[in-house]
């Protein structure tokens, strides 16, 4: 679902951000991606998405190049930054509107999956109020159920557990395994190994842009626990 | 009052971004007290005051030149100089804090924060331009606007008395008055400043939502909706880039009410007869008929910060499935429905003033051009000098370089119209050749927009 190729991206001032990085995740895989602040995450997964340009390297998802055909593959990509800047001046309704408009979700479709995940997020309530009225954590579920209004193949989340209290970490883990489940794939970045340890079947450790290991998870923690392996490795 | 300069000092940054913007009141949270109230008021003031040094200085110079002032007059000028803006400041603030408290009691406060701001505008325009007597008060425009001034604002006369006829007392009145309002206030305001914040932003409360039938869109028209709504959510957005179109409709429609039979039966306090005979009015509006609406459509880009403002969120049109081109279109959509007026302004200019079909068919040209215009060279130049780092969207609209160079750019067009208008003799040949050279300007931006501006977006 997606390959990533001989990636890497420099900032200016020559600083290399990501090194010639390889990674390659199936439909049904939940990939955990880790590593310090600063080590290349969030630069891989911007690029991944077609937030960030980069020179070096290839990104394919689906078969297809996210430098050639762009548009085909955020149609059938989902993504949910770190930080949920969304636009303030919306009501929740009219941000997930304006989502579904642009995937081209039909009406009954949309009043369903919305109903849905706002319901399991509990934000159902709030919907017709202002986003800029909303705290961290609603607006980091509003964020994420935008992204699982057009039922992406393939889910990219940064640090999606941030902000959100237990309950909706509880239900996001569900609705991922459910996802992959149906097929997609799950690429993210975590800082809370604990949960990558139990959620996630591939891991991916990266230090100083470098990758440092990468497998399934079993592959990767061996006899010790991912908190061991992640501090002997960076 | 060591507190007070520290005040200043810190919140010298903060209010130059965002000053005038009387709308964001949640920036405004951490100036609370008197302490604090005088700091920002003091502020306000050394900027008016820079605008008053700016236009006085000039005028003290010409006096200096032809009255050969003794040293009272000159220090009493000097002095006074630093006093003018302190009482004005009081009432934009009370006028704003009446406009916020106003709007924040209704759902779509910003809405209607603009439309109260517009409102306000045009009736002290209305208010200054009103005339008490006869044309006679014309002649004598000076006079009559010194009056004007006076009856408005006493505090002028003071002025006067003290610089003009080097009346000390006048003058020591004229400052004291200035302290003891701008301190009195700042007192007042700075004991309520918090009770005042928080009715600002406790006003309407959202119901619960129940999913009801939603309204489906295709994308270029959702993104449309979305820029509409983003810059309708902006009131300094609004009065800033929509002001001109505004006042452009407004002064068509005075004249198509002056035109009109009902004219006679309004009770306003205009002298019809007085502006009909005025003998070159209808003239002068029809050979600067061009040049008032370009003028009026060169202040309205829109599209100058529209990129800028995407802000935090332009993650979400950059991983959307969205080309640069459609986000493009949709922000040159809204800029052209800001600008819509100007085509309808230009027809009824057209059939009021009686123009030449040529003529008239030229002016609504130009409007249509001058639309497409500052569209597309807005979002050309929000391309190249973008800012996504803002705290306050007042930067990005009204000090950015983006927003400077497409009003100087104005400016510089304004002036091509002159000199065109100063090489060809012919009225309608100037303006046609005008025409065809920004239909080809257009052309050739909107083909840069599609092939560099996408490179440069993808970018970002």
């Amino acid at each position: 679902m997606l390959t990533i190729r001989n990636f890497s991206k420099s900032y200016k001032g020559g600083n290399k951000a990501v090194d010639c990085l390889n990674l390659k995740i199936d439909s049904g895989d939940i990939f955990g991606f880790i590593g310090h602040n600063g080590a290349g995450k969030t630069t891989t997964i911007r690029s991944v998405v077609g937030v960030l340009d980069f020179e070096e390297g290839e990104i394919f998802i689906n078969g297809m190049s996210i430098k050639e055909k762009p548009i085909e593959c955020k149609r059938i990509t989902a993504y949910i930054p770190d930080n949920p800047d969304l636009y303030e001046h919306l009501s929740g309704i009219a941000y997930l509107n304006f989502i579904a408009d642009i995937f081209e979700i039909s009406r009954s479709d949309r009043e369903t999956l919305i109903e849905k995940y706002a319901g399991e997020f509990e934000l159902m309530d709030n919907l017709g109020a202002s986003i800029s009225s909303y705290s961290h954590g609603m607006k980091q579920k509003l964020a994420i159920i935008g992204a699982l209004i057009h039922s992406p193949k393939l889910l990219v989340l940064d640090e999606p557990f941030v902000g959100l209290d237990p309950k909706a970490s509880h239900t996001l883990k569900k609705i991922m395994a459910k996802l992959v489940k149906e097929g997609s794939a799950i690429f993210f970045s975590t800082h809370v190994l604990e949960v990558a340890e139990k959620l996630c079947n591939k891991i991916a450790i990266i230090k100083k842009g470098k990758l440092v290991a990468c497998g399934t998870t079993e592959e990767v923690t061996g006899d010790h626990s991912l908190e061991d392996v992640f501090l002997e490795l960076t | 009052m060591k507190k007070v300069i520290r005040l200043v000092r810190i919140q010298l940054g903060a209010v130059l971004s965002d000053m005038l913007s009387i709308g964001n009141h949640r920036n405004k949270k951490s100036r609370r007290g008197y302490g604090g109230l005088i700091a920002f008021l003091t502020i306000m003031t050394l900027i008016a005051f820079l605008y008053c040094y700016m236009i006085g200085k000039g005028l003290m110079i010409f006096d200096s030149l032809h009255l050969l002032p003794t040293m009272m007059m000159a220090v009493s000028s000097i002095l006074a100089l630093f006093f003018i803006p302190m009482v004005p400041i009081i009432f934009a603030s009370i006028l704003g804090v009446i406009i916020s408290f106003a709007a924040s009691r209704f759902r779509y406060r910003n809405l209607v924060y603009i439309l109260f701001s517009i409102v306000a505008f045009l009736w002290m325009m209305g208010l200054s331009m009103t005339v008490s007597d006869s044309g006679q008060e014309l002649v004598n425009l000076s006079y009559t606007l010194t009056e004007q001034v006076n009856r408005m604002y006493p505090l002028a006369k003071l002025y006067t008395k003290a610089t003009v006829y080097y009346d000390g007392l006048a003058l020591c009145l004229f400052l004291l008055i200035s302290l003891l309002l701008f301190l009195a206030y700042c007192y007042g305001v700075g004991k309520v400043f918090l009770w005042l914040n928080t009715m600002f932003l406790t006003g309407h409360t959202g119901t619960k939502f129940t999913m009801g039938r939603q309204k489906v869109q295709s994308p270029l028209g959702a993104l449309y909706r979305k820029e509409l709504r983003r810059f309708f959510a902006s009131p300094v957005y609004v009065l800033n880039t929509g002001f001109g179109i505004v006042l452009l409709t407004f002064g068509v429609l005075f004249l198509l009410l002056v035109k009109s039979p009902f004219a006679r039966i309004l009770p306003w306090q205009f002298d019809l007869n007085t502006i009909r005979q005025i003998p070159e009015l209808e003239d002068m509006v029809r050979h600067s008929g061009p040049l008032i609406i370009s003028f009026c459509v060169l202040l309205s880009s829109t599209t100058m910060a529209s990129i800028s403002l995407e802000g935090n969120n332009l993650w979400i049109l950059k991983s959307l499935p969205l080309s640069p081109g459609t986000i493009f279109r949709s922000k040159m959509a809204v800029n052209f429905t800001i600008t819509a007026p100007a085509l309808i302004d230009a027809i009824l200019l057209s059939i009021l003033l009686e123009l030449e079909m040529i003529y008239g068919l030229i002016l609504v040209l130009l409007s249509i051009v001058f639309s497409i215009f500052v569209a597309v060279f807005g979002l050309l130049v929000n391309l190249k000098f973008p800012n996504f780092s803002w705290t306050s969207e007042t930067f990005v609209i009204k000090q950015s370089k983006a927003s400077t160079i497409s009003v100087f750019s104005g400016l510089g067009i304004m002036a091509l119209q002159f000199l065109l208008q100063y090489i060809i003799p012919s009225y309608e040949m100037a303006y046609l050749a005008y025409l065809i050279i920004f239909a080809v300007l257009d052309i050739v931006i909107y083909r840069i927009l599609m092939t560099y501006g996408v490179r440069r977006f993808q970018e970002l």
